[in-house]
């Protein structure tokens, strides 16, 4: 303790730094921030709970509905299941019959179509007949005018006296003409018969 | 104050991404769980006819050609309403050509177009076909393609008959004049004419001929289609009794 030593006290008016100014928080504001606080979960709280209360009891009556409309639909699908057995029965039943009324138009046609080939075959037949008839008429004619005409001939050569040398050579060679077209026409009709 | 600000909107900001994952109210129930009717197949056109017979059975015609003296049958595919398609041989020297529907009709042909190009003819007619007429595809078949043909073998009844394709293949009567193709189906005299049809009912070619091999032969669609487009390649067919 020298008369050098510092003095152990100091000033008060020698302060070097400041003291920071901390505000004393009052009791009974931190509880009413605390009651506010509490009340507004609450509060959301009770909104929530009544919102998960409403969107349940919607799901519960959406269930019931479903399980109402799945009975129903069971109901439906077993009253339409023995509809579609009763179906496919009488479907069996028609393609049966339906298979049998094709298969008889079918042979119905060929049928009509195999008697339309026969009356057109013959037709033709009739044509053909009807041409070889006209024909054999002609021929008859050219061998009934070629025996008149040899008739002839003979009655001329039986009685020469009538008829100059030359005449009677004329009329054979007019008949022999006749005769010769005659046999070619019979000839004609032989082939047209034999084709 | 701030830490009391921020602790405000923090509870705000949980409350209302809280609100996001709160379950929703059910929607309303449908009226009805039914379906709605889809069309059946019966309803889109052409698919069923009225009388339980195919399109393909529909449009095959049954030909008659009687000629001068003689009569011969063959078979033959509606293009429309008037017109069909068969084959030349068939039509050829025809006095009268009469045509035979599946269910008994008997149309009489008013003219007939043929060509060299290939063993087809085009006949119209003056009664109507009837209602079901060939889709011709827009390509030739291939070689292992299924085919069906329809027609009226031996002059009798209308019958069905596949087989495949086994290729092009040079005319074998040598009247064509591109390639013809080969098939496997069996077919007899009267088939001549008759619809080769793909799996999707389209008409590939007609049917002209056969070897001794039991293969046909058909005028590929390709061919038919050019000939149908080029009018100047048909000639009108004559009547042979006037010749």
């Amino acid at each position: 303790m020298g008369g050098t030593d510092e003095p152990d006290v100091v000033p008060s008016d020698v302060v070097t730094e400041s003291i920071p100014v901390v505000p004393v928080r009052s009791p009974l504001r931190a509880w009413r921030f605390a009651t506010v606080s509490l009340a507004v979960v609450v509060l959301f709280a009770i909104g929530l709970i009544a919102y998960l209360w409403t969107v349940s009891v919607r799901w519960q009556e959406h269930d019931d509905d479903l399980v109402a409309s799945n009975y129903e639909l069971g109901a439906q699908i077993a009253k339409q299941q023995a509809e579609i057995a009763k179906l496919e029965d009488s479907n069996s039943l028609l393609t049966e019959q339906l298979a049998a009324s094709k298969d008889s138009v079918l042979a119905l046609s060929n049928e009509k179509a195999q008697w339309d080939d026969d009356a057109a075959f013959a037709q033709l037949q009739v044509t053909t007949a009807t041409k070889q008839l006209n024909q054999a008429i002609t021929v008859s004619n050219q061998l009934a005018r070629c025996a008149e005409g040899q008739d002839q001939l003979v009655g001329y050569l039986n009685e020469p006296g009538d008829f100059t040398t030359q005449q009677i050579a004329d009329f054979a060679t007019s008949v022999d003409a006749l005769c010769q077209e005659a046999r070619q026409a019979k000839q004609d009709l032989d082939e047209s018969l034999t084709q | 104050m701030k830490a009391r600000a921020l602790a405000s909107l923090a509870v705000a900001s949980m409350v209302l991404a809280g609100c996001g994952i709160l379950p929703a109210s059910p929607q309303p129930a449908p009226s009805t769980y039914l379906p709605e009717p889809s069309p059946s197949e019966g309803d889109t056109p052409g698919a069923l006819s009225p009388d339980g017979f195919t399109a393909a059975q529909r449009m095959t015609v049954r030909v008659r050609n009687i000629g001068c003296g003689f009569l011969s049958t063959g078979s033959g595919f509606a293009l429309d309403a008037h017109t069909l398609v068969t084959n030349r041989h068939v039509v050829e020297n025809a006095a009268t050509v009469e045509v035979s529907t599946y269910d008994g009709r008997i149309i009489q042909a008013k003219a007939a177009s043929t060509t060299t190009v290939a063993d087809i003819a085009i006949v119209s007619t003056e009664q109507s076909l009837g209602a079901a007429f060939a889709v011709r595809a827009a390509a030739d078949p291939v070689r292992g393609d299924v085919i069906t043909v329809v027609g009226y073998p031996n002059g009798g009844r209308l019958t069905t008959a596949s087989g495949v394709v086994l290729g092009a293949s040079a005319d074998p009567l040598g009247g064509a004049v591109g390639p013809v193709l080969a098939s496997s189906v069996s077919i007899a005299p009267g088939s001549s004419g008759s619809p080769a049809f793909n799996e999707k009912g389209e008409v590939v070619g007609v049917i002209y001929a056969k070897n001794f091999s039991n293969q046909s032969f058909l005028v590929p669609i390709s061919t038919l289609n050019t000939l149908l487009t080029e009018k100047s390649l048909l000639v009108p067919a004559t009547d042979s009794c006037t010749t």
